[in-house]
């Protein structure tokens, strides 16, 4: 493996992986899409490495993404079975809540909205968020208001929903 | 200038104008009523939808770094190893100096504490020990707990290497050796539930405090941005347990103040603060996002030179998000982002100066954290699983 490969896995692994698990919901399957793309990246070191990974990264989920997220939510369920010895249970139910609230206010986004909040997330500036995602620099800004509007406001209605269930 | 579009007011959150464009802007909204209503509104959204998306925090460190590239495991890169030592040393070296200077305040306390103990009841709350502290104390900074534990260690560690012969407020030998260590030890245990107890009660408040209503934000005289009233409008607050809140709309100084005497307790305790940023200026020295602690309503929000912050990469500016418990007592998370952030897996607990506890741990490859405060370790750690 060369240095400079292996600096940018040192660089940018635990930010893609990250990106990843937040886009998928699924650790396992972050952390493989994330190593299939750096394989891609041995086989054709890129120059501009940040946006061409991420970007990358996104097109493997996209490609992958049905049948990844049924699997995801069997390996979801599967996890929440086993014992842990995590704290007290309700701060864990109530972590779990909210981890599944957000993810599915993230979800009633588009997709692009979604991808272009959890790249600013990675502390991507906006050139390079147009450059990963194929978009014009001048609508990024746009992109992300409507995105983080979309996301607050669906996250919100779930959360009144669930409070007026129980 | 016609009224702003989205683009403009959430690149000028974003810190992605020029600084030309950006004063431009700021002008604009300091001027236009919607347009700054407009502004607030989107910033309230930034804070919140960052705090979400933080919330799908990776489950552990990624393993597989190595799997796809090499055949066998790499020698992982040499990391300069966090300066805990170092860090003891000079923790050590302050407060020694502390208690050199301190000395006869501190010899006078424990000679009054037999007499006092004993009329007291026997579960006195640690807070009647701090208000009996603080009225005690002078122009000069004073721990806000019982006396600081032994120099150089944590406090848990601390409390174990010496044995039992210097614990805080332990009796003076004027009874049997025996007897002595009984009852010190059972003076620890009881200020141990006690202190806990009493951390429990002050998370609680702080977590009470109920949200400000939302404002407009102005800029002041020189253009800076200040939430609220200008900066140098009077501060007045009846109540320092009624915190300020983060608003659907972002930080709020206006709605109240802090009285007199509490801004003079800060300055002897703390210093003058004299760094107070808003929330977006930490948000674009922190590159775009900022750490809050759930469910917990800030103070206000401090921009610190790296080098003052014990922990800190001095190259890097510490944004410090101030909490206040009833107390009067302040919690405090300290967070840098860059490129300069070496990080490691570790999580390190320090022993302020002051005798307050700092948990520090990193989160990703350059982001750096710490909680700080008077309260025991584990109730910093709870409060760290609630950093968002």
């Amino acid at each position: 493996m060369t240095e400079r490969m292996t600096q940018l896995y040192h660089e940018f692994y635990p930010s893609l992986v990250r990106m990843l698990y937040r886009r998928t919901g699924d650790r396992d399957r972050a952390e493989d899409l994330a190593q299939e793309t750096f394989a891609r990246a041995l086989q054709a070191p890129p120059d501009n490495p940040r946006p061409w990974l991420f970007a990358v990264a996104l097109n493997l989920v996209r490609d992958d993404g049905r049948r990844a997220v049924r699997q995801g939510r069997r390996l979801e369920l599967y996890r929440e079975e086993r014992p842990s010895s995590a704290p007290a249970p309700d701060q864990t139910m109530d972590e779990a809540d909210q981890t599944t609230a957000v993810r599915a206010a993230l979800d009633t986004l588009a997709t692009r909205d979604r991808e272009a909040l959890l790249l600013k997330a990675e502390g991507f500036d906006y050139d390079e968020i147009a450059a990963t995602l194929g978009l014009a620099k001048g609508a990024i800004g746009t992109t992300l208001s409507r995105a983080r509007r979309r996301l607050v406001e669906a996250y919100r209605a779930q959360e009144k929903d669930r409070h007026a269930a129980s | 200038m016609p009224h702003l579009d989205e683009e403009q007011i959430t690149a000028l959150l974003d810190n992605e104008l020029s600084p030309a464009d950006a004063r431009q802007v700021r002008e604009h909204l300091a001027g236009c009523a919607e347009c700054a209503a407009r502004f607030e509104e989107a910033r309230g959204f930034l804070v919140e939808a960052d705090r979400l998306v933080r919330v799908l925090e990776f489950p552990e460190a990624p393993t597989k770094i190595q799997s796809v590239a090499d055949p066998e495991p790499a020698p992982r890169p040499a990391r300069r190893p966090f300066p805990t030592r170092q860090l003891a040393w000079a923790a050590s070296l302050l407060l020694a100096i502390g208690f050199g200077y301190y000395g006869n305040e501190l010899r006078v306390r424990r000679i009054a504490a037999p007499e006092s103990q004993a009329a007291k009841p026997a579960a006195a709350p640690a807070a009647d020990r701090e208000a009996d502290a603080l009225t005690e104390t002078k122009a000069a900074p004073a721990p806000l707990t019982a006396p600081a534990p032994a120099p150089g260690a944590k406090l848990e560690s601390a409390l174990q290497k010496d044995g039992g012969k210097t614990r805080p407020e332990s009796p003076q030998p004027s009874v049997g050796g025996g007897l002595a260590n009984e009852q010190s030890k059972d003076k620890a245990l009881r200020r141990d539930e006690s202190r806990r107890a009493t951390d429990a009660a002050a998370i609680g408040q702080m977590a009470a405090a109920p949200p400000a209503a939302a404002k407009q934000a102005a800029p002041d005289t020189a253009g800076r941005w200040i939430d609220g009233v200008p900066a140098a409008a009077p501060r007045e607050r009846a109540d320092s347990a009624s915190a300020l809140g983060v608003t659907p709309n972002g930080f709020e100084d206006s709605r109240t103040s802090p009285t007199a005497s509490r801004e003079a307790f800060r300055s002897s305790h703390y210093g003058p603060v004299t760094s107070k940023v808003t929330l977006e200026e930490a948000v674009q020295t922190l590159g775009g996002s900022i750490r809050l602690i759930d469910g917990l309503t800030p103070d206000h929000v401090e921009w610190l030179n790296g080098r003052t912050v014990a922990g800190a990469q001095p190259e890097l500016a510490v944004i410090r998000v101030v909490y206040l418990d009833a107390p009067m007592r302040e919690l405090w998370l300290d967070q840098q982002r860059g490129k300069g952030v070496i990080a490691t897996t570790d999580t390190v607990l320090l022993t302020r100066p002051d005798g307050g506890l700092s948990l520090q741990w990193h989160t990703g490859p350059d982001g750096w954290l710490s909680l700080s405060g008077h309260l025991t370790a584990d109730s910093l750690r709870i409060l760290a699983r609630q950093v968002r």
